[in-house]
Formats: C-alpha cells, structure tokens, sequence
C-alpha cells in the first residue's frame, strides 16, 4: 500500500472526440485537503466525477490505495460525494436522508468477503423470560440483535424497553453525523423545508456518515449566499480536522481555494496547470494564466537580461531568479500589495496615479508609468495626478517562463500563395518565404509549418471577413496590452496580442497579412514539437 | 353599471352556469331518480322508493357488480404489473428516438375506440382464441394500458437525475436504487395511472358485449341496457350512483396517500 490514498494516472476522458480530462496525473495524500480550482470547463467537475465512478475514464487508472477502480460502479467505492444540487431525497426526512447510506452499509469480514452490516454477527446477552440478562450469550445478525433498556417514564416506575441494537446504533450515528454538521433536533425535519444551507449540511451528514476514504465535494457552497459560503467554508475545514478524511474540494472560487485548501491544483483545459500549497500558488505562479487566475496580478511582458536581473515596462530592475538564459522572453508578476509607492524618482519606475478607488481595507490606485498600467494596493490614498515612483521588493518579483513565444501552425500549400491553415485558405508571400528561386520549388501539395508573431493576429468581430473563426477562451492584461486565447471553431488554439478588450466567449475572425507569415520548414509538426510548443 | 366597478370575478358568470346546468343539476336529478318510483307513461310525478336499489342488488345483478370490479381490478393491476416496468425503461433509456417509441405506445389511443375493439374481436376470432371474460379483460387492458404508462413516465422524468448518483454514491445498487429512490418519488404517477385505468375499466360498455357477445356484461352494459332498451332510468341512476360512491371512495383513499394530488390532477 502506498503512502498515496488516491493516484490518477494518466487519466483521458473524452465525449465524442472532445478531450475534457487531458493526461491527468495526480498523487492525493491520506488526510489531505485538496482543491482542484479551474473555470467552468476546464474538466474539475469531470476529473472529480471519475473519482466518484459517475464517469468512466476513457484511458489512466485510478489507484485507490494502490488498486485500479477506474471500473467500478459508484455504489462499490468508498468515496461519498457532496453534490452541488444537494441531491437529497425528497421523500425522506432529514434522519432518513442522512441514514440512508448506513443502512446500505457492506464491510468486509474476516473472510475478505464482503457483506451487509446489518447482516454481520454479533455477540447478544441472553434474557430469560423475565427480560433479566444471563451471563450467556448468543451469535445473532446486528439487524435482529436486542437487549433491554431501563427507560425512565414521566409518571410512575421505570420501564423496561426492548431496544433493537441495529436501530440503536443508526440514531446513535445519525445523531453523530447530525451534530458535526450543526443540525442536532433537525431529525424530523421534511428536506424540502429547510434553507439552502441546512440542506447542505444535510448533504455532508449523509455523505460522512459511512466514513469514506475519501470525501468528494463538487462546488458544494455554490448556492449560498456570501455569509453563508464564508461560515460553511471555515466549518469545512473544521471538519476535515475532526475527521481526518481525505476531502478532495472541486471550485472555481480562488478564495475558497486559498482558505481551505492544503493542497491546491490549478487545472485549465483539462490539464493540470500547477499543483502546490496556497502559498506556492499565490506567491509563486508558474505561469501568467495561474497569476491571473488567482488573486489580481500585474502580469508584463520581459526579458532576462541576466541573472538578478530583468528588464519590464522598459526598466531595468533587480530581481532574485537565476538560471535563465541572457535575454530569454519572460513574463513578470507584481501582487499589487507589494508594490510601494514612493516619492517620484525613489523607485524603479516613475508614473503618475490616474485613478483611485476605495475598496474596504484598501485604497485600489491605478498608476501609468511608460505607458504600462500598474495596479496598486495601498492603505494611503492617493489621488488621480499625483506623480509617483513604485518601488518593490526584489523577492516580490515573480518570474515566470514563457511556454510559448509565437504561434506555430501547420499548413498544407494549396497554389503559389495560398495554404490552408488549420482547412481555411490564407495567402502568404512566397518571396518572403523562399527566396527568388520560388519557381524552382514544387512545394504545392506539401505540408510545413509557419509562425505568426502574437502581435500580428488581428482580431476582428466580424467572423466573417476572416478565414479562421473561433471564440475568445481567456484574456489576461498585461499592462498595456491584452493577451487572448482564442479556441477555433476546429478546436485549436491560436493567441493574440491586443490592445481591445474582448470577453470571454466573443466570436471573433482570424485575419493575418500575407507578410505577417514566417516559414519554419517543411516538417510536419510532430517533428518540431520538441523545439516549440503550442499548446499550453 | 359604471365600468370601474367591472370585477373579473364577473368573468366566471359564465363558467358558473355551466357548472350548475350541466354538473349540478344532472347530479340532484340522477340523486331523485334513484329514489324515484318507475313511472312507464313518462310522467314527472315522484314517489320515494328503494325499490330501484333493490333491483340493482337482485342476485343477478350481483353477480355482474362482482364481476364488473373483479375484471376492473385484474385490468389495473395486469396494467400495473406491465406498464411500471416499461415506463421505467422507457425512462432509463438513452436510446436516441426514445419519443418515438412513447410514441408508438400513444397512437392506438387515436383510433376510434370502436373500430379498435372490433379489430380485436376479429383478431381473436382470426387467431380462434374463444371470446369471453378473458377476451375482455385482455381488451381492457390493452385499451388502458397507456393511461398507466404514460403518468409513471411522466412524474419519472421529473425525479432530478442527480438523485440516482447520489443513491449509487451511498452504496445503493441498481435495485436498492429502484426500491428506495425511483419507486417511492413515483408513486403519484403509479396513482394517477390506477385511477385513470380504474375508474373506466369498471365503468365502461361496449367492450364487454363486443368481446363476449353480450355474454359476459358488465356494469357499463347494464346501464346502457336499462336506459336505453328498458326506458328504466330509475335504475340506471341508482346503480350509476352506487358506482359514483364506490369511485368516491376509492379517490379519497389514493389521495391519503398522495401528498401532491398530483393524481387527483390526473384523474381527467
């Protein structure tokens, strides 16, 4: 057995030809408290659903101390789920609700078979006929196990009451799981009557009470209002002490990431972005779409120009990272609370205050320096014009590398100046791509690879003067400029520089000037992979 | 009449008229009849009697009374027993032209009645099956049927998807999951459709004299038979009364058990 309660290996789910759940690789520790934190989409709800048994992987296993289960039924696992919508049964009151899976309950005997735990046997004292305990005992089912109870009546002498031990130990466990969650004398209590939050007790009270391994929760505080989602959130928590399960927590609510987790993966496209602790993930991003993600971030493009030192907004500034190479491309982050303000010339860049905003605990001040936008946080307000200097911490400069530089596609030459990119025609320059001895080359028919600099991806909002048409996945500012993730109607990625702001989900056309194409080779794609990677 | 003072409870003027013509009033008639001496010339003088009851419950028609609950009871069950398990697959089913097949199950229902139950007659005739009490007790039940299916499918297409995972997640099986979560949240379905089979199974003419050539009649038949053959509608009203009472009955018993009336609602 492995120090690991669950592993997902290279887990895959596909619908139809749609890849949700991409090479998912996943090591979960007993007792841990892991969020996996994503936008809608980006294949938590499903990866959370396979762990469940809702959802058969399409490829990878799922080791659950260290034994496939990827497919076992859901009703085998010894995981419970709290589910989004509560799912509570209509018909049963509140004890029923919560007995329901103990009633059910398998566990497995001496014999490694498993069986019902209401038909396990049990050790009962024998009455005689006067309800008075012998000092024998007898092998009899839990179920039909008895023993006779002393019970204090109102009026006149105690009675005694014949009490199943079976029904016994179901109120005792009800009554347990009842008061983890708050809902002691809620027992009787029809589901539908309850608010929004007590039913989500209900829902963990019904899911705790068969000790699972592991404890799934699928956005489970969606539906609550803020006070309420931020007192369940804390009580989560407190529960997860007191249990010593495994919770494994499925949000898109960066906050609740942060406040509850011990673990916290960032998953985007049906991969894993960033697995760490809520500080590794905040204070060290790996790349600018995490930094956006959670948190507000001052995201810049820069270079490296050497070791302790890195060049942003057109400064020079004094940094902490190492190992990267002389001017290699990367990205910068800046948590707006580390950033200083100072008197003007104090800092590492001059700007002057063009907005201010008061936002409970913090003044939020947006200061242009060299044109770029920072935002900072700052206790002190300081009002639009003012001219300042930021300054900050050089451990407070995250830098982060870039995966991909430029976009590089495959193409199939279709006449002299046309190929067809990702099946629609754009048309490129021949000159530009092979020199004057254009007409000695017989390169229609053949496939190759060209690059598109971010800057020189048009976007327009109307698809159709475009060739290439998709939609705008993800957005992240950075300073000046917004850098856009587009998803292609053909399910491929292409990203843009823009100074427009888009939202997510616009539909936008693909326009690209013939010049604006770099010929790489003739390879195919596969075969460059190595060199330059595409996708994120 | 200043136009300000127009109500839209005036709105139901209408509706109120009807309701006394057409349901109110027929039911204190049918009430007087029942009680009423036969008079043969047609004539509307009223003398109380209970001698209509007392035809009604002769030994012959006493017998037919049995026999008309017995073949109303078989129908509902047998309709019971099979629709249930159909509409639960039906409900279960991912298969794509799944409403074509609830479809097929409707589309009997828009043939004349009538010329249904001669195609049967002659269908049994064709395969040389003997008409009688089980040809049609088998009518009834093929004529009813969709009444039980299509209210059990209905009210389980409503149970939220999300309780059978949480069932599963709790270690429920598939049967566990059948006994616990989909045949308790169905149940006002299965009301609706017993008393949507019931109540016309017992009630109905024509089917009984077609399939057994008036050998095997039932209430229905009798009631035809005394109004419109014998002119006796002293009679018909009574037995139609005692019917009246027993399907009263009956509701308020299906509705004890069904807290969202939704099977009452079925009930037309």
């Amino acid at each position: 057995m492995s120090e690991y309660i669950i592993e997902l290996v290279n887990l895959n789910k596909k619908y139809d030809t749609k890849a949700v759940v991409k090479d998912v690789n996943l090591k979960i520790k007993q007792g841990e408290f892991v969020t996996i934190l994503g936008p809608s989409g980006c294949g938590k709800t499903t990866t959370l659903r396979m762990i469940a048994g809702f959802e058969q992987p399409t490829s990878g296993q799922i080791l659950f101390g260290g034994k496939d289960i990827a497919g076992l039924p859901p009703y085998k696992r010894e995981v419970n789920t709290v589910f989004q919508k509560y799912a509570l049964f209509p018909h049963l009151n509140v004890f029923n609700n919560v007995a329901f899976g103990l009633k059910l309950k398998k566990i497995v005997d001496d014999n490694g078979k498993e069986i019902k735990l209401k038909d396990t046997l049990v050790k009962q004292i024998v009455y005689d006929k006067d309800h008075n305990p012998t000092n024998e005992t007898k092998l009899v089912k839990l179920k039909k196990a008895y023993k006779y109870k002393t019970i204090n009546t109102k009026k006149g002498a105690p009675k005694l009451k014949k009490v199943n031990l079976w029904k016994e130990y179901i109120d005792e466990k009800v009554k347990k799981a009842l008061k983890i969650v708050g809902l002691s004398d809620y027992e009787t209590r029809n589901v539908n009557s309850l608010s929004g939050g007590q039913q989500q007790r209900v829902a963990i009270a019904r899911a705790i009470i068969n000790e699972p391994k592991i404890l799934l929760l699928d956005e489970p505080l969606g539906a609550l209002d803020l006070k309420m989602r931020q007192e369940m959130q804390l009580e989560l928590k407190e529960m997860h002490k007191k249990l010593g399960i495994t919770f494994i927590y499925v949000t898109h609510d960066q906050e609740e990431a942060l406040t509850m987790s011990d673990t916290i993966i960032v998953m985007r496209d049906g991969k894993i972005m960033q697995k760490g602790s809520p500080m590794e993930i905040y204070n060290e991003p790996v790349n600018a779409y995490v930094a956006d993600f959670i948190g507000e971030a001052n995201i810049f493009d820069g270079i490296m120009k050497k070791d302790k030192l890195v060049n942003f907004c057109g400064v020079d500034v004094d940094c902490v990272d190492v190992g990267f190479a002389e001017n290699e491309p990367i990205e910068v982050v800046i948590r707006p609370e580390d950033l200083v303000v100072k008197k003007p010339g104090q800092g590492f860049i001059d700007g002057v205050i063009k907005s201010s905003m008061f936002r409970g605990v913090h003044y939020e001040a947006s200061c242009i320096a060299n044109g770029y936008e920072f935002i900072i946080h700052s206790t002190k307000e300081y009002p639009a014009g003012t001219e300042v200097s930021l300054s900050v911490d050089p451990f407070d400069i995250q830098i982060m590398k870039i995966e991909v530089r430029k976009n590089v596609v495959p193409v199939v030459f279709k006449s002299e100046n046309t190929f067809s990119l990702y099946d629609e025609i754009y048309e490129f320059d021949p000159i530009a791509f092979f020199g004057e001895q254009t007409s000695s080359l017989d390169y229609i028919g053949k496939e190759g690879v060209v690059s598109i600099e971010f800057d020189k991806v048009d976007m327009t909002d109307d698809e159709w003067d475009a060739p290439l048409s998709g939609n705008v996945e993800s957005m992240i500012y950075k300073g000046k400029n917004y850098f856009v993730t587009i998803r292609t109607d053909n399910n491929k990625h292409i990203f843009a520089n823009t100074e427009y702001l888009w939202d997510k989900g616009d539909r936008i056309g693909i326009r690209i000037k013939p010049e604006d194409f770099t010929f790489e080779g003739f390879e195919s794609i596969e075969e460059i992979k190595e060199e330059i990677k595409n996708e994120i | 009449m200043k136009f300000k003072q127009f109500s839209r409870k005036y709105l139901s003027i209408p509706y109120g008229i009807f309701m006394a013509v057409f349901i109110v009033l027929p039911l204190i008639i049918l009430f007087l009849y029942s009680f009423a001496e036969n008079q043969q010339d047609g004539s509307l003088s009223f003398s109380f009697t209970f001698e209509n009851f007392k035809q009604v419950f002769s030994s012959t028609n006493l017998i037919m009374l049995k026999r008309s609950f017995k073949v109303g009871i078989i129908t509902t069950l047998v309709c019971l027993v099979a629709g249930y398990p159909i509409a639960l697959i039906l409900n279960n089913s991912t298969f794509k032209y799944k409403s074509v097949i609830v479809m097929l199950f409707m589309i009997p229902m828009w043939v004349n009645f009538l010329i249904r139950t001669l195609a049967t007659k002659s269908a049994f005739n064709a395969l040389g099956i003997p008409l009688g009490g089980f040809a049609v007790t088998f009518t009834m039940i093929y004529n009813y049927i969709p009444f039980m299916i299509m209210p059990i499918y209905n009210t389980m297409q409503k149970i939220d998807k999300c309780l059978f995972e949480g069932a599963s997640d709790l270690g429920a099986g598939p049967f566990k999951t059948l006994l616990k979560v989909t045949l308790p949240l169905s149940l006002p379905g299965v009301l609706s459709g017993i008393t949507m089979v019931f109540m016309p199974s017992i009630t109905t003419f024509a089917i009984a004299n077609i399939m057994s050539n008036n050998k095997y009649s039932l209430v229905g038949d009798y009631i035809q038979n005394e109004a419109l053959n014998a002119a006796n509608f002293n009679v018909a009203s009574a037995i139609s009364l005692i019917i009246l009472i027993v399907i009263g009955i009956s509701m308020f018993v299906v509705n004890k058990y069904d807290k969202d009336g939704s099977a009452a609602g079925g009930m037309m």
